[in-house]
């Protein structure tokens, strides 16, 4: 039986959908998993909210995502055999994760703009990004003033800001409709549950 | 209750690159993330840092170290008594292409303690460490794995991950130590990666010789880890001959 609660509107879960899917993929790099977590996220919403009102729903949803991304991550965790795994599948070669929280056509953008900045740049962008150096750990390391890596990071992450900002509108909007289907049409009905625990 | 989050250009950008690079702690991004999911904004700043982090990561730069820099700045006072130290100095000098090919484009996944070996009991440090890896977070999984380690937890992948954590926070030369602790093991599901990621750490250092005799330890049973070391000792060859 379906229970309809009195204070509930849809479209109030679903804007979230972009920001619960954008988790999921950090999380698993991997689109269609997003999707489906997205979907499970407000399905669970929307029935906890029968029950109970939270003060913002932002916290609410985003609480609910990250249990449903342990869940997962627990059914992934299970034990298995390296022959059981596609070949694509081996350690070395997973996909990264990152990659994926963007549009193949935005990292085009970036990759291209990257060409027109310097290595010293790029190196920088590097110890920014994957060795979490502070500009005073990035200074020393480069033989540079604190003052004058905040500058170059400015510099060059304007310059590719420009660039992935010249994604086509209508890339955008396909990214967009790369989501799951509606709260108001799918999350009280029959649907088959994410498997996870 | 919960409190509304400032959000400010700098903020977002800051709070976007440690959230898209995996260098928000738990707690942190679990804030952020109750805030962006309402937030386009951010949202947006994430889609961006994300796309800057995978292009940087697929076109790895050779980063410069400060002492590279200064190696090149000699007292006037010393050229004269450093005229014969020059070529030694010169000989000496990191090949910049070599190191290069001892970079780490992408760090291998970890699946769970039992897909590579016989089934261990998961050590809770063990786990924080890899949750720590998985979220590239290398410096402080090195950090948490010496610790599992000192503990007594398994050994075997302990060393390995300890190994690719220091490598890939630009730490090779004890990179290259965890990796000959993982090889001394003997057979295991983890030395064929062992001798691959032991050859990228000498390569760092410029240990050539020995980095091709890591190399030349896979085999073709080693599958796509031997087809990787074939590669790289291609490369090694190419770039030593010119």
């Amino acid at each position: 039986m379906d229970e309809q609660p009195a204070d509930i509107d849809g479209a109030e879960l679903e804007v979230l959908r972009g920001g619960v899917r954008l988790m999921a993929l950090r999380a698993f790099g991997d689109g269609d998993l997003a999707d489906e977590i997205a979907q499970e996220t407000l399905v669970r919403a929307f029935h906890s909210l029968r029950t109970s009102r939270p003060e913002r729903m932002g916290p609410f949803v985003a609480g609910i995502a990250r249990h449903v991304i342990a869940d997962v991550i627990r059914k992934r965790s299970r034990p298995a055999h390296l022959e059981e795994l596609a070949p694509d599948a081996h350690p070395s070669v997973t996909p990264d994760p990152i990659a994926d929280l963007c549009l193949a056509e935005e990292k085009a953008r970036i990759l291209e703009a990257l060409d027109e900045i310097s290595e010293d740049d790029k190196a920088l962008l590097h110890l920014v990004y994957f060795q979490d150096h502070s500009p005073v750990e990035i200074a020393r390391r480069l033989g540079l003033t604190p003052e004058s890596i905040r500058q170059r990071k400015l510099r060059a992450l304007a310059r590719l800001r420009r660039a992935f900002n010249e994604v086509p509108l209508r890339v955008a909007e396909g990214h967009e409709t790369r989501s799951g289907p509606t709260v108001s049409g799918d999350l009280r009905g029959d649907r088959k549950p994410l498997e996870t625990t | 209750m919960t409190v509304e989050r400032a959000c400010t250009a700098d903020s977002r950008q800051h709070d976007a690159e440690r959230y898209a690079s995996g260098h928000m702690n738990a707690g942190d991004a679990a804030a952020f993330e109750d805030h962006f999911v309402e937030c386009a904004d951010c949202q947006a700043e994430v889609r961006f840092a994300s796309a800057v982090a995978a292009g940087v990561r697929h076109n790895e730069p050779v980063l410069p170290s400060a002492r590279d820099r200064r190696r090149w700045w000699i007292p006037a006072g010393v050229l004269a008594a450093a005229a014969v130290a020059t070529v030694t100095a010169i000989q000496l000098r990191p090949d910049p292409n070599i190191v290069a090919l001892g970079h780490v484009v992408t760090a291998p996944a970890y699946l769970g303690v039992a897909v590579r070996g016989a089934p261990q009991p998961v050590e809770s440090q063990f786990d924080a460490a890899m949750d720590a890896y998985a979220r590239h977070q290398y410096l402080g999984a090195a950090d948490k794995l010496r610790a599992t380690l000192a503990a007594g937890g398994d050994s075997i992948p302990g060393e390995f991950f300890l190994g690719v954590s220091l490598l890939l926070s630009d730490r090779p030369a004890d990179a290259e130590v965890a990796f000959a602790h993982t090889i001394a093991r003997g057979k295991t599901p983890y030395a064929a990666e062992a001798h691959y990621y032991r050859a990228k750490a000498l390569l760092q250092k410029s240990r050539v010789a020995e980095a091709r005799a890591e190399l030349a330890a896979l085999t073709t049973a080693d599958g796509i880890v031997h087809e990787m070391g074939v590669a790289l000792a291609d490369s090694v060859t190419r770039v030593t001959k010119r």
